[in-house]
Formats: structure tokens, C-alpha cells, sequence
């Protein structure tokens, strides 16, 4: 117990001095270049909560985007994953290049070809998120599934387990650490991908809100959504974490 | 007692590297018969088709000729009549001792609250009790072993096939198995077969030996093993009439291995092991 204190404490200073730093070079910045944390985070917390502002609001419409993007995604490639890994090998052999392909292209350079396929809005924003989601899901789960171990398959199968059996309880339980961890690789490049596509073509979202504070040259706010979309992407990427530990602790101990 | 298991001409072959059409049989015209309740040995210097024919046996692999038949009928795949102790244990996993002792119940479809039943007593027979929550990944080698041998008897197989199960365990942790093995064999009336590098083992458990001889894997001589019953390894080693049938099996594995192919790996399955001179 002590001992954790004692990271988080060797841990916080780091961050610590990064505060202190940036507040006591905004005092020395050229003025209206640098606002300090003492202004900037007070006003974030207040546009969190406010009537006018509606900096909550804006980050429910994005994680809204998100959620739709990211569970479609999930759903799409997790199953397609497990069903390319295992029963569909050829399938996945003929189909591993064009995925590559996809996997490659830069999802920036995609959002104006998105814009004209799904027009401006909330349809297109979350069909973006889907896209980047789905390579790190798809591919994660389908190595997974392609790395199961034969010797338990081969065990099962000793004991008279069917197929869905096999499927159910050693295909499913092998790979679902992978699941986790391709969530998280996913929940990652999503946040990136709203973030951005909300500032191209958008009225709404923490991306769009962050635009027109930079248009409206309210540095408060400015830099007060950087901290606070960094925060978000921490804080999600925590769930997904010790999601996948708490899924993975059979695999890292048994293969250790 | 009437025959349990026929193994009638059984071959099976995989195709060469390289060479598209050429095949190589790792088992040639294999025939064994197993009575009712009976204890067989194999042994055979290593890749001799061991491993390939409890696969045949179980139904996890098909034979190219011959076939299997079990109680005077031909097998279908694997069927829970056959257990099988798979070389290197196989334990799931993500699931606790009693979770990996139960698969086969739950295959059965053996309601949970029965299933705790029983599984509690396999515990108890091998010698688990306080570790029925453990993961494999927290269990000793040995403790494994007893968890894949509870894993198989737990739901209750005729037939009982074991490949080198005590590898892996120390020489004292192997004795006890050995004879809980004896004592679960004794008590139960299994058909078993059971694959071992060891020769000690093989003579020690079996009613009758079978010596493979390698390229093709065939069944070169059966030795009958006649030391009296209840055995308990550890004492019978220390009569003339075991060293004698060490002695002998340890000849024909010796030959077996001279008469061997070209094909590598051929000496690793007894040289190196304990000449008879040491057991005496
Ligand atoms: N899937 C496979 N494809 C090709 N060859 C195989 C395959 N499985 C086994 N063999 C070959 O068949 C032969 C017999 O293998 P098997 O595993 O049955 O030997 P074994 O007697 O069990 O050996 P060991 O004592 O080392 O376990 C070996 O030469 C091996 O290389
Ligand atoms: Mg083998």
C-alpha cells in the first residue's frame, strides 16, 4: 500500500511540474499567446456546466458519434475477425492484402471522400469513426483467432465437444483478451478521428467547439479543450485497460 | 474377458515435404487387440507413430486403411467412451481446476449441481482438495498432471489413453501417480493405453507391454507382463522377475531402434535412459 503511494506521489511530479511550468511561463509569454492553468481551468469548469457555453453537451453529441462508430465497428469487426480466423482461413488469405490497403490509408485524407458519400453531418462523423475502428478490432481478433491452441481444440474435441461447443468454450474464452485489447486500440484512434473530423464540416462536438474557440480567440476555452479532450482520451483508454487486464491475466500467466 | 478395442491394420500416412506425391506413413499396418479391463503399455523410440495412433484410437484423426473397433463396433470420431491424457497435458487456460475438470460433464450434459458433485470427488481422489479454484498457470507440473487425469475419469470413460502422461513430474511425484493410477485402474475395471518412454513404467503398470519398431510404425513384439496383482511400482521394481522383463523389453527397443529408418530424432526415445544394470 505504501508503495503505491509512493508511485502515484513519484508519478504526479511530472505533471506537477509541467502545471507549474506552464503557469509560470504564461506569465512571461507575449500577451494573448498564453493563458495560465489558474485562468484556463476554472473557465473550462464553468463552460462545462454552463447554460451558454454547453461544453457537456458538445461532449455527449461527440461521444455519441463515437459510441455509434465504435459499437458498429466493434460488432462488425470482432465477428468478421472470428469468423475470417477460423472457420473462413482461405478466405481471410485471399482478403488479407486488400485489408492491408485499408488498413494503410490515411483516415484524414478520408474525411472530404466521406463528406461527399455521407454528407456533413452526424451520418458522416460516425461512419469516419467506424472506419478507423475497424482495422485495429478486425485484425486484432483475427490473429487472435488465428493463433488458437490446437492442443486444446484437440482436447475438446477428445471429450466429444461439438463444433459449438469447441466455438463456445475454447475459440471464444482464447480470444477475448484480443477483443479487449483491439477495443482499446480502436476507443484510441476514435478519439483522435472525432476530434478531427469535427472540426472540418460541423456544428457540434468537442472538435467543432474547440475550432470556434480558436475562431473566436477565446484562449481560455482554446486551451481549456485540449486539456479537457486529453483528459476524455485518458480516461476512456483507462475503462478499456483494465478491461482488457482483467480479461487478460490467464493469458500474460500462462504464456509467461 | 472379452475383447474391448480391436486395432485391425490401421496405417496412416502424411504427405511428404517437398515431394507432392510421395507419402510417408508414420503408422503401417498397426494391429493390436485389448481385452476388456486390460493395462497396455506402448513403447517405441520417438516419432515411431505413439502419439498418431491414440489419435486414431480417439477419433481425432482418420486412418488411410484398417480400422478401430470398439465393443465389436467400428469408431465414429471422439466420443465420450475414450479419454485421452494429450501429451503436454492441455489444460484450459482461463478455467480453474474444478472448471477444467468439469468440461467433460458439461459436454455431457450433467446439470451444474451434479457436475459440482462429482468433480468434488475427482478433487478429492487426486489430491486437489484447496486448490479446486486455481488456475493450471498456478499449479505445479504435477498438480497439472492430476488435473488433466481428473479432467478425463470425471466423466467416466471405459476406455482410459495416456500419452507419457508422468513426463514432466519428478521421480517421487511420478511414483505416487503411478500407483494412484494402479489403485484408480484396480478399482474401476478402465481399458487403458498407455504411452511412456519410460521402460521402468511401461513394465511396472502394464498387464503387456507392446515394443514399436519405427519406419513404418508397427507393433514389433508384445510382451506379457506376468508380476502379480495389486502392484505397487515402487516395491516390485526390486524383483528378478521385473528385471528380467525390463531386460528384455529393453533389448527389443535396442533393436527396434538399430532396425530403425534413416529418418532423424530416432535415438533420443531410449538412449540416454537407464541401462538395467543401474535398476539392479
Ligand atoms: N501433422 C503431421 N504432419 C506430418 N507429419 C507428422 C504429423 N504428425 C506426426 N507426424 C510424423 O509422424 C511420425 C510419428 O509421430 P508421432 O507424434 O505419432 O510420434 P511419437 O511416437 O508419438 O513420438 P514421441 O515419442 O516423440 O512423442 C513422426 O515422424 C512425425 O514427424
Ligand atoms: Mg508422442
Amino acid at each position: 500500500m505504501n508503495a503505491k503511494i509512493k508511485r502515484v506521489v513519484i508519478s504526479a511530479i511530472p505533471i506537477i511540474a509541467f502545471f507549474a511550468l506552464w503557469e509560470f511561463g504564461a506569465r512571461f509569454a507575449p500577451k494573448g499567446s498564453l493563458k495560465p492553468p489558474t485562468s484556463v481551468i476554472p473557465a473550462t469548469l464553468s463552460a462545462l456546466f454552463s447554460k451558454k457555453e454547453r461544453l457537456g453537451y458538445q461532449t455527449l453529441v461527440s461521444m455519441g458519434r463515437i459510441g455509434a462508430g465504435f459499437g458498429l465497428a466493434a460488432a462488425v469487426g470482432n465477428t468478421l475477425g472470428f469468423l475470417l480466423g477460423t472457420y473462413f482461413k482461405r478466405l481471410e488469405r485471399w482478403l488479407l492484402p486488400f485489408f492491408r490497403v485499408c488498413e494503410k490509408l490515411n483516415p484524414f485524407a478520408l474525411i472530404p471522400i466521406f463528406m461527399i458519400f455521407f454528407g456533413i453531418d452526424t451520418k458522416e462523423k460516425v461512419a469516419l469513426v467506424f472506419w478507423v475502428c475497424l482495422w485495429p478490432i478486425l485484425t486484432t481478433t483475427q490473429e487472435a483467432a488465428k493463433s488458437v491452441d490446437v492442443s486444446l481444440v484437440r482436447a475438446a474435441r477428445s471429450m466429444g465437444a461439438n463444433r459449438f461447443k469447441v466455438f463456445r468454450s475454447v475459440i471464444f474464452p482464447f480470444v477475448l483478451p484480443s477483443v479487449f485489447t483491439g477495443l482499446k486500440l480502436g476507443a484510441r484512434v476514435a478519439f483522435f478521428m472525432i476530434v478531427a473530423a469535427e472540426t472540418y464540416g460541423s456544428s457540434s462536438g468537442l472538435g467543432w467547439y474547440y475550432m470556434r474557440k480558436n475562431a473566436l480567440y477565446n484562449l481560455n476555452l482554446l486551451y481549456g479543450s485540449v486539456l479537457y479532450i486529453t483528459l476524455l482520451a485518458i480516461l476512456l483508454n483507462y475503462v478499456f485497460t483494465r478491461l482488457e487486464k482483467r480479461f487478460l491475466t490467464w493469458k500474460t500467466a500462462a504464456f509467461r | 474377458m472379452p475383447d474391448k478395442i480391436e486395432i485391425q491394420n490401421l496405417s496412416r500416412s502424411y504427405s511428404k515435404k517437398g515431394g507432392k506425391s510421395e507419402r510417408f506413413y508414420a503408422l503401417k499396418d498397426f494391429s493390436l487387440t485389448v481385452r476388456q479391463g486390460e493395462f497396455v503399455t506402448i513403447v517405441g523410440p520417438s516419432g515411431c507413430g505413439k502419439s498418431t495412433l491414440l489419435d486414431l484410437l480417439i477419433g481425432l484423426a482418420k486412418p488411410d486403411e484398417g480400422r478401430v473397433l470398439i465393443d465389436g463396433k467400428p469408431i465414429g470420431g471422439p466420443s465420450l467412451d475414450r479419454g485421452i491424457v494429450l501429451q503436454g497435458y492441455a489444460l484450459f487456460p482461463w478455467r480453474t481446476v474444478r472448471g477444467n475438470i468439469e468440461f467433460g460433464l458439461e459436454v455431457k450434459g450433467i446439470p451444474k449441481a451434479s457436475r459440482r458433485e462429482m468433480s468434488d470427488y475427482y478433487i478429492k481422489l487426486v489430491d486437489l482438495v484447496g486448490f479446486e479454484n486455481h488456475y493450471p498457470y498456478e499449479l505445479s507440473g504435477g498438480m497439472q498432471q492430476r488435473t488433466a487425469i481428473a479432467r478425463i475419469l470425471a466423466y467416466d470413460p471405459a476406455i482410459l489413453m495416456m500419452d507419457e502422461p508422468f513426463a514432466a513430474v519428478d521421480a517421487q511425484t511420478r511414483e505416487v501417480m503411478q500407483d494412484e493410477l494402479l489403485s484408480i485402474w484396480e478399482k474401476t475395471g478402465k481399458t487403458v493405453i498407455f504411452v511412456t518412454h519410460s521402460i521402468e513404467e511401461a513394465v511396472g503398470l502394464a498387464d503387456r507391454v507392446a515394443v514399436m519398431s519405427r519406419s513404418p510404425g508397427q507393433v514389433k513384439e508384445i510382451v506379457d507382463i506376468n508380476l502379480p496383482r495389486p502392484r505397487r511400482v515402487g516395491t516390485i521394481r526390486n524383483t528378478p522377475e521385473f528385471v528380467a522383463l525390463f531386460h528384455r523389453v529393453w533389448e527389443l527397443l535396442r533393436n527396434a531402434e538399430q532396425s530403425g529408418g534413416k529418418d532423424d530424432g530416432g535415438i533420443a526415445g531410449v538412449s540416454g535412459r537407464i541401462h538395467p544394470a543401474a535398476v539392479i
